[in-house]
């Protein structure tokens, strides 16, 4: 699975793209501590077996790429069919593309497939409270809060929130 | 200059280092160029060092544009 943007690429990792430059991205700790896993414990075997786990059919690993081919970050997408509802992800772990509105660009492009292709009526994202560069993109891109978690971590010795948006299809389709 | 914004465009001057009169009246994180997700942070942050305190998420989630900060810095 491929996509392109106006600036990047999107495709499905393989597990040739579980480097030292993606390892180094889930031990930094300003990445990690805004995501479900425990940097420090990741090895490029962990993340060859957490690419493995996505089937391509309802679960897909998306990497994000420049137009050189570099990897700059990745989008997880998980479909539930039956429910016409996926959820997703999205990890920025080259620093020099933050603050460049890579999540929604790219997003915009998942959303697209996902409501089109995929004949989705809702897809679901969350991030913690802390997170702020998250809830921007949250915010900027429209999607519509859900509820928010109270103290559902803690992270640096202090209780966060988690955040949740949804987008429905008939949204999207009236913003794009 | 609109007086009831005059705080939050003081604001938003000090945090993106510009002169109050290069903030739009109509700044949003829809409109101002220099408010993406990393400025979103410096906002967020700045406010939490001029009030003191924490911000807490219900009042991150209003902080879109010039009136959701004047209603914060005026709320303390």
């Amino acid at each position: 699975m491929k996509f392109e943007t106006k600036n990047y690429i999107l495709r499905t990792l393989t597990t040739g793209d579980a480097t030292e430059r993606y390892l180094s991205w889930l031990k930094d700790d300003d990445i990690s501590r805004t995501l479900e896993v425990d940097g420090q414990r990741q090895t490029l075997e962990t993340i060859r077996d957490f690419i493995v786990k996505h089937d391509n059919k309802t679960s897909f690993l998306f990497g994000i790429f420049t137009k050189n081919g570099t990897h700059i970050g990745t989008h997880s997408f998980n479909f539930y069919p039956k429910h016409k509802l996926a959820t997703v992800g999205v990890m920025i772990g080259d620093k020099s593309y933050w603050g460049k509105a890579v999540p929604l660009e790219t997003r915009a492009q998942i959303l697209n497939w996902a409501f089109e292709e995929l004949d989705c009526n809702k897809i679901e994202a969350g991030c913690f409270s802390i997170n702020f560069p998250a809830i921007y993109n949250f915010k900027r891109q429209h999607w519509k809060l859900e509820g928010v978690r109270k103290k559902n971590r803690i992270i640096d010795g202090e209780s966060v929130d988690m955040v949740l948006f949804g987008m429905m299809k008939k949204d999207w389709y009236e913003q794009r | 200059m609109s007086s009831d914004k005059h705080h939050a465009i003081k604001f938003l001057s000090e945090v993106f280092g510009v002169d109050d009169s290069k903030i739009p009246e109509d700044a949003s994180l829809e409109n101002y160029s220099k408010w993406d997700s990393l400025g979103h942070m410096r906002i967020i942050l700045h406010l939490e060092t001029v009030l003191g305190r924490s911000i807490e998420i219900e009042e991150v989630l209003s902080i879109t544009d010039l009136g959701g900060i004047q209603k914060l810095l005026e709320v303390g």
